[in-house]
């Protein structure tokens, strides 16, 4: 299973050593745009096993915002 | 009616002093008599925002505007006591963004519904008419947004009413935005820091707003008017081609100078509104376009309709049947519903509806076309086709119905037998090709292009700045004593 960061640098089209933190989202990154945005929702979706609430996936748009929605599933 | 526009005299001789004098005078009496100044600070830009809208437009629609704040902050506060209750959280949720809607509808797309029942069934409801309330479609996107925001968790209701009255009413943005979202203001609301940088960088973007109103905007008013009111047969190609380009920089100028003085006057009181332009006429293609052009509305469609519908459960089958949609489809659907309203948000007319639909088509296209393999030929392209394209969309937004609009393009491909060039053109190109040229120089980031190539030192850099905004003030208060004051485009959306 991949992790967080790797699963957001792979749909970003980034290199996997970016250095990326719990900041690192939609308003610091230029290719989190909004279609990225679903990618990344549905990545963490199949890399997890695991599907979201329209809410969660809405609160999905920075590594942090991310780490809690899982965090709140248990899955990390 | 419209007396209080920020490039008018009244307001920027009586209106803004008394703000700004009664908004300072605040915290010095609060140090003198010991007194919380912030919330009375609020309460005076409540007041002063209410008594905006209610000068600057149709008196009794304030009472519209109360209600909208009203009614929010009380479906706020029942979603907070409801928080772990998801079946009420939805409920009232549904309730609150159903009934601002439902003010939006009633007054902005009441009579359009009408005349088009009366049009396809067979009856004959009378179709009411009132002004429309000046900026509502801006208001209930920021209570929206406040619902929406409150609704996701990230942020708790607001318990303060009057911090939520001024988030919905704070004047620089009430008619014509920046539509900004809850959660990146609500901080500002109780721990904003006014300093003199802030208030002096503020008013140098008012100024610049002003300019970009006034001095272009305003001049190019004669030209669009002449080609969009005389778009008849008589109306040549190259007349069409030249009313076409000046009605799109009219626009940006218009709107981004509205834009402008409302992020000026935000940082005057403390305030960080988000910007709304960044050079949309260098953009080379259509989504390039659309993260350049009124962003603060991009970003609400984006959050609050594209990301729902293509992220949530609402469209998770193809319709009719049990197999699940895929993600690319979800993506087709979000955009197509996405442009629809982005479409009809503007106004109620069919215009507008088209003209949602030709940018969904585009952006779909778009995503289709090939790329050329070299980067210049890839921008250059890109960039003809891109502005091509949306100042074709412009004639649409222009128009008052679909008929003038048609008989727009045909004059522009010569489709009515009128000649390519006529005297008219001539008399038009000569009295407007020099503020053609400033719109066109400044619809480009052409100072930091310059700025980068050539090495001023700060202070110079400073006294050249200075000399310009006063210049530009200067200038601006000339026309606008001489020629009175033009209500901008953006207020009828």
């Amino acid at each position: 299973m991949k992790t967080v960061e790797e699963v957001v640098l792979e749909v970003l089209n980034l290199p996997l050593d970016t250095p990326v933190d719990d900041n690192f989202g939609v308003d610091t990154c230029e290719q989190w745009n909004s279609l990225a945005q679903i990618g990344i929702v549905v990545s963490m979706g199949n890399n997890f096993d695991v599907s979201f609430s329209l809410d969660e996936g809405m609160n999905m748009d920075t590594i942090g915002g991310i780490k809690k929605v899982l965090q709140g599933k248990g899955l990390i | 009616m419209n007396q209080v526009i920020f490039s008018s005299t009244i307001f920027m001789f009586l209106f803004l002093p008394i703000a700004i004098l009664g908004y300072f005078l605040i915290p010095i009496l609060g140090r003198l008599f010991k007194f919380k100044s912030r919330t009375l600070q609020n309460f005076y830009l409540v007041l002063l925002s209410l008594g905006f809208y209610t000068w600057g437009g149709t008196p009794r629609y304030v009472l519209i505007l109360i209600a909208s704040i009203i009614l929010n902050y009380f479906m706020g506060r029942w979603m907070e006591k409801a928080r772990d209750q998801k079946k009420m959280v939805g409920f009232v949720v549904t309730f609150a963004v159903v009934a601002n809607l439902l003010i939006l509808f009633a007054f902005k797309y009441l009579p359009f519904a009408i005349t088009n029942i009366n049009f396809f069934l067979p009856t004959d409801i009378p179709i009411p008419s009132f002004p429309f309330p000046l900026g509502i479609s801006f208001f209930t996107f920021q209570a929206i947004s406040y619902i929406m925001d409150v609704k996701r968790g990230r942020i708790g209701a607001q318990k303060n009413f009057i911090d939520l009255a001024l988030y919905i009413s704070f004047f620089p943005r009430l008619l014509q935005g920046p539509i900004t979202r809850y959660q990146t203001m609500v901080d500002q609301l109780r721990n904003r820091k006014e300093n003199f940088k802030d208030f002096s960088e503020g008013c140098c973007r008012f100024v610049l707003g002003l300019g970009k109103k006034v001095l272009v905007a305003t001049l190019l008013s004669d030209l669009v008017t002449t080609a969009f009111t005389d778009a008849a047969p008589v109306l040549s190609v190259s007349t069409a081609w030249l009313g076409m380009f000046a009605a799109s920089f009219y626009i940006y100028f218009d709107f981004s100078g509205y834009s402008d003085m409302a992020i000026g006057l935000g940082k005057m009181f403390g305030f960080t509104i988000p910007e709304n332009f960044n050079y949309p006429y260098i953009a080379s293609s259509i989504a390039d376009y659309w993260r350049r052009w009124h962003m603060t509305m991009m970003a609400w469609f984006k959050d609050y309709v594209f990301l729902p519908v293509a992220i949530g459960p609402g469209f998770k089958y193809y319709p009719f049947t049990k197999k699940i949609m895929t993600t690319p489809h979800k993506i087709v659907v979000a955009t197509f519903i996405t442009w629809a309203c982005t479409g009809i948000w503007h106004g109620a007319s069919w215009n507008f509806v088209i003209w949602g639909m030709y940018f969904f088509v585009l952006m779909e296209v778009e995503t289709f076309m090939p790329k050329f393999k070299n980067k210049f030929l890839n921008i250059s392209v890109g960039f003809i086709l891109t502005q091509l394209a949306v100042k074709f969309g412009q004639v649409l937004t222009r128009s008052t119905d679909i008929s003038q609009a048609f008989n727009y393009y045909l004059c522009l491909f010569g489709l009515k037998g009128q000649p390519i060039v006529d005297d008219k053109f001539i008399f038009l190109f000569n009295q407007n090709k020099w503020i053609l040229l400033v719109a066109f120089i400044a619809s480009m980031p052409t100072i930091q292009f310059v700025l980068k190539r050539i090495k001023i030192n700060k202070t110079l850099q400073d006294v050249i700045y200075t000399i310009w905004i006063v210049g530009l003030f200067v200038i601006s208060m000339i026309y606008v004593t001489k020629n009175g004051y033009t209500p901008f485009l953006y207020g009828r959306f």
